[in-house]
């Protein structure tokens, strides 16, 4: 599902994301992310939605190789990712509802069409009475379970959630992970960047660690 | 398909505890899958999604009247200008031969015309509804009208034959329009027994040439005035694009494609044409009321019955049109240039 191969990221002034980066995540697999603050996990995850583009290297997702993928191409590609973003990136001015419908309605749904799909997936996170709030109402845990809800609402193959349990208790980021592997056991590729490594143990997947931009280990499942 | 939505509703109404409720099975995943492939081309989800997208367009608009309306205002008087000098243009060339007093017309009959064609080119002129009196003359009433005047009369008898055509005399009714004149002429022109027909009307082609001018002037002054409302359209849009980056980069980031994001935005530089226009026609309206009244005024002076027409549904129609492809010129123009950031460099 995602194929890195000798991937690196320089950011305009030199600072270094990436660093000869290769791995491979197959279809149906789940996989956590770990490494410390900056060391190039969120830059991972954005080569993979093309928000940014490699400066060396193949990065292949679902597969299509990124560097030939036409840009008219990656919206089509961004509505098979379901993605979590660390800092949330909500509407304000819309309700939780419409938050949770807008890959819906960029999918072609009818707004009417929608709402079964958007309450159940604030149904999953728990956050169906809220569903007429506006963000600005919300914890920061309610917000990321909202951009979780949104993540997963279309269903997509691919999901990946970079710091989904930032502002979780441990109860609820348990509740959460567990999600993750039910969407998991259905056969969706899950990545997940955390820096819970506590949590990330106890939940025996395989563990891809980054140290300023470069993978340093890949533990597969125990 | 179908089946996928109820199955969820149900899901949803049963509100089962959330541990039991399975996010998604295998299957619905990928029926979920081809549904969205269907989704995007039915008709009804596009039209709904665009009269969702046209409601929240207008209603961004209506949150900040004041400046919306100022805008709608400067697009209106662009618009409202060559409306103005159109009506007024269309008015005078109505209105124009009526100030002539009485034009007359000549029909000059052709040598071999029997009397017979002549009785039924004078009882045609008779029944046609633009002429209000008809008068025959006749090549010898000619002659003698001719030699009445004085100094004239040596000149035809040293001839020895009368060079004078039978004419038929016709005053058109004053309230005709100049097209309706033209009219008339190209239909008499091809009546049999008719030579030539001949209108006195060398000051009506002045008065022609200028409101033709006047009229060339309002479409050049349309174009540069439509220019003007798409820069501001333009303009007004862009302002709206850098006040709602993160919303673009959000709706990007999550899929979107670039018409789908373009869309509120392009809504709005129609709500602006359209409400321009709209606005432009009121004024146009008011503004020739204004006038007529004062021209009323005037021609009562004159005991005679001059009044103004307004702007028709002919002028609306192309306010309107212009308003909404001005509106969607400009928007599109500023969302080709100012969306940064979608793709990556
Ligand atoms: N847009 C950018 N421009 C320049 N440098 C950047 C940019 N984004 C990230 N970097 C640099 O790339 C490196 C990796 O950043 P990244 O955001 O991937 O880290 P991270 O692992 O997600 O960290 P965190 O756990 O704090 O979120 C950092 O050194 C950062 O300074
Ligand atoms: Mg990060």
């Amino acid at each position: 599902m995602i194929r890195f191969d000798g991937v690196s990221k320089r950011y305009p002034g030199g600072h270094v994301g990436l660093e000869n980066v290769s791995f491979h995540l197959k279809r149906g697999e789940i996989a956590f992310l770990t490494g410390h603050s900056g060391a190039g996990k969120s830059t991972l995850m954005k080569l993979v939605m093309l928000l940014e583009r490699s400066s060396v290297g193949q990065v292949w997702v679902g597969g299509h190789n990124l560097r030939t993928l036409k840009n008219s191409r990656i919206p089509y590609l961004r509505r098979n990712i379901g993605v979590v973003f660390q800092d949330h990136q909500l509407l304000f001015d819309r309700t939780v509802f419409d938050n949770v419908a807008l890959p819906l309605l960029i999918a072609g749904y009818s707004p009417e069409d929608c709402a079964g799909r958007v309450r159940a997936s604030l149904d999953m996170v728990g956050l169906l009475n809220k569903e007429k709030l506006y963000p600005v109402a919300l914890s920061g845990g309610e917000q990321q379970r909202v951009g979780l809800a949104r993540a997963v609402v279309n269903r997509p193959s691919l999901i990946l959630a970079d710091e989904p349990t930032g502002n979780l208790d441990p109860q609820l980021s348990a509740e959460i992970m567990k999600l993750f592997e039910s969407f998991n056991q259905v056969g969706v590729t899950v990545l997940i960047a955390s820096h819970d490594l506590a949590l990330v143990a106890r939940m025996r997947h395989r563990i891809l660690t980054l140290e300023q931009g470069c993978l340093v280990s890949d533990q597969e499942v125990q | 398909m179908s089946l996928f939505k109820k199955a969820e509703q149900k899901r949803v109404n049963s509100r089962e505890p959330r541990k039991t409720e399975a996010p998604v099975t295998q299957d619905t995943q990928r029926r979920g899958a081809k549904r969205q492939q269907v989704a995007t081309l039915t008709m009804s989800t596009l039209v709904s999604l665009h009269k969702q997208v046209g409601k929240e367009a207008f209603l961004r608009l209506m949150k900040t009247p004041v400046s919306s309306l100022l805008n709608c205002l400067l697009i209106a008087v662009a618009f409202a200008l060559p409306a103005l000098l159109y009506v007024l243009v269309a008015n005078i060339q109505q209105l124009g031969s009526a100030w002539d007093g009485q034009p007359r017309m000549s029909v000059y009959l052709s040598q071999n015309a029997s009397q017979k064609t002549i009785d039924q080119l004078v009882r045609d002129y008779r029944a046609h509804s633009l002429i209000e009196t008809v008068e025959y003359i006749s090549p010898e009433q000619g002659l003698q009208d001719f030699q009445s005047k004085a100094g004239l009369q040596g000149v035809i008898s040293h001839l020895g034959f009368n060079p004078l055509p039978a004419v038929i005399q016709l005053t058109p009714d004053k309230n005709a329009s100049f097209q309706a004149l033209d009219e008339a002429i190209t239909q008499f022109q091809k009546m049999i027994g008719v030579e030539e027909v001949r209108l006195d009307r060398q000051w009506v082609q002045r008065l022609q040439a200028i409101l033709a001018m006047l009229e060339q002037f309002s479409l050049m002054l349309g174009g540069i005035l439509g220019l003007t409302v798409v820069l501001v359209i333009s303009n007004t849009v862009r302002l709206n694009i850098e006040s709602r980056r993160d919303e673009i980069k959000i709706v990007s980031m999550v899929g979107g494609t670039r018409g789908f994001i373009s869309m509120p935005f392009i809504y709005m530089g129609l709500w602006y044409g359209v409400a321009g226009a709209l606005l432009a026609q009121i004024i146009v309206l008011v503004l020739i009321a204004v006038l007529g009244s004062q021209m009323a005024e005037l021609a009562g002076l004159y005991s005679s019955n001059m009044s103004l027409f307004g702007p028709g549904l002919d002028v609306f129609g192309t306010l309107l049109l212009a308003g909404i492809l001005l509106g969607g010129i400009g928007a599109m123009a500023s969302c080709y240039r100012h969306f940064q950031g979608l793709v990556p460099e």
